[in-house]
């Protein structure tokens, strides 16, 4: 499915482009606002992201994953990237070190209804395990600099990841 | 953690991008011999684009995209197929008018080696002609050099003979070696004669020659060795007896037809006596 429409946009085929739009434009810029939190900034690069994935379609390899996720990857490179240029990286970092959402209990997980979507296991992740998640995905520390900026030790940081990313695993649906 | 626990931490932290140091380089050696871990990354690559949040594009961003995509790539690549198509047809059509331009210069260059053939053939034939021509004209003008050389010395001797003999006078030839012919000569009402090479006149040997008033009388085509002595029944009175040793020999021109003409074996010079 994806490797069709790969290659009719690797043949300039514009009538693939309302169908490459439709499936990937509204995860494109929402990772980008997310990031940037900036509308008119995230339009820009989501902008620049789209075309320049129009345009490298064709190096696209389907064997390694869906167009949705080379798109998302693509798109929070480029975000993070005006980020870390723009200074809006260190203050969702800051955001995202300091402010603790309400933690979500272990019992909470456990006696409440499955997570129906990846989003909602992400709420009910406990709050620490949801913080190096998202502190990885949305401002793009890695581990070690996670470790520094939580003060926690680098093993702490990679079995918080690894726990997360287990339980958010788990609700995937299957292919 | 086991081990491969261990790798499957650090393949979450790699779909997160947040992998560094030499965790990342040894899970980079690991994952390519380790088809798990592949197949975990793979998943946690999932869970990472499920991680964009949900919602739509505002509708601005598709014309912005738009504005600054190729323009109707698609019409674009279908007028590049018609090009394509217009050259390929165009190349076709090229083509074919050659190999019909090709065929119709080879049958051209076909006819023009037959007609070459044709007229080196002829021409072969004409320069043989032209050879055998260029020969034969050789040969005649030979002939003819020939000819009106004996022409003329049968010229010299008739007038010596005419002039000697309308006078009444014997003329006696003296032999040298040389040949002639005897000629008798109806207008002139004389005898001829002229060189000629195929029977020598032994020297010593003499020829008698006379003038008959009624040439009708002569008939040289008869004569012999004993009639050329004698030429009793028509030779002038007289005359016989001056001959002394003289060689004949006769043969009959079939072309003229005797006896007008007839070849006598002699030699010498023409003298008056």
């Amino acid at each position: 499915m994806d490797g069709d429409l790969i290659r009719r946009i690797a043949t300039g085929d514009r009538s693939a482009f309302d169908e490459f739009y439709a499936k990937v434009s509204g995860p494109v810029y929402q990772v980008i606002l997310a990031i940037l939190g900036n509308r008119a900034e995230a339009e820009d690069v989501a902008q620049e992201a789209l075309v320049q994935l129009w345009r490298d379609a064709g190096r696209f390899d389907p064997s390694r994953g869906s167009i949705l996720g080379w798109a998302v990857s693509i798109a929070r490179s480029r975000a993070l990237d005006r980020a870390r240029s723009s200074g809006a990286r260190r203050r969702l970092v800051d955001r995202l070190s300091q402010s603790m959402r309400p933690e979500a209990t272990e019992e909470r997980i456990k006696d409440g209804p499955p997570p129906a979507s990846l989003h909602e296991a992400l709420e009910q992740l406990p709050a620490e395990q949801r913080q190096v998640v998202e502190l990885a995905y949305f401002t793009g520390l890695t581990q070690t600099e996670m470790a520094e900026r939580l003060g926690i030790p680098l093993g702490t940081v990679k079995t918080r990841v690894k726990l997360a990313m287990e339980k958010l695993r788990a609700v995937l649906p299957h292919e | 953690m086991s081990d491969h626990g261990h790798f499957e931490g650090l393949a979450a932290l790699y779909a997160l991008g947040a992998l560094d140091g030499a965790d990342l380089a040894t899970y980079e050696i690991h994952r390519r011999e380790c088809l798990p871990c592949r197949r975990a990354e793979a998943e946690f690559d999932r869970v990472a684009t499920g991680l964009a949040p949900s919602g739509a594009a505002p509708e601005s961003l598709k014309a912005k995209v738009e504005a600054v995509l190729p323009k109707k790539g698609g019409e674009r690549s279908n007028i590049i197929t018609a090009l394509a198509l217009a050259a390929v047809l165009l190349l076709t059509l090229s083509m074919f008018v050659e190999v019909q331009h090709l065929r119709d210069v080879r049958r051209e260059a076909s006819d023009l080696r037959v007609a070459q053939e044709r007229l080196e053939r002829r021409l072969e034939s004409a320069m043989l002609k032209l050879e055998l021509t260029i020969a034969e004209k050789e040969s005649l003008k030979r002939a003819i050099r020939s000819f009106s050389d004996q022409n003329i010395a049968l010229r010299s001797d008739l007038d010596k003979v005419m002039a000697l003999t309308s006078k009444g006078r014997r003329a006696v030839m003296t032999g040298d070696g040389g040949t002639g012919l005897v000629y008798l000569d109806p207008a002139g009402g004389g005898v001829v004669f002229f060189a000629n090479p195929k029977a020598p006149l032994k020297p010593g040997e003499h020829l008698v020659l006379w003038m008959l008033k009624d040439q009708e009388a002569l008939n040289v085509a008869h004569c012999d060795e004993k009639a050329a002595y004698g030429m009793s029944p028509s030779a002038p009175a007289g005359m016989s007896a001056a001959v002394q040793k003289v060689a004949i020999s006769v043969e009959t021109d079939p072309a003229v037809g005797s006896p007008t003409m007839s070849r006598v074996l002699m030699i010498g010079d023409v003298k008056a006596e």
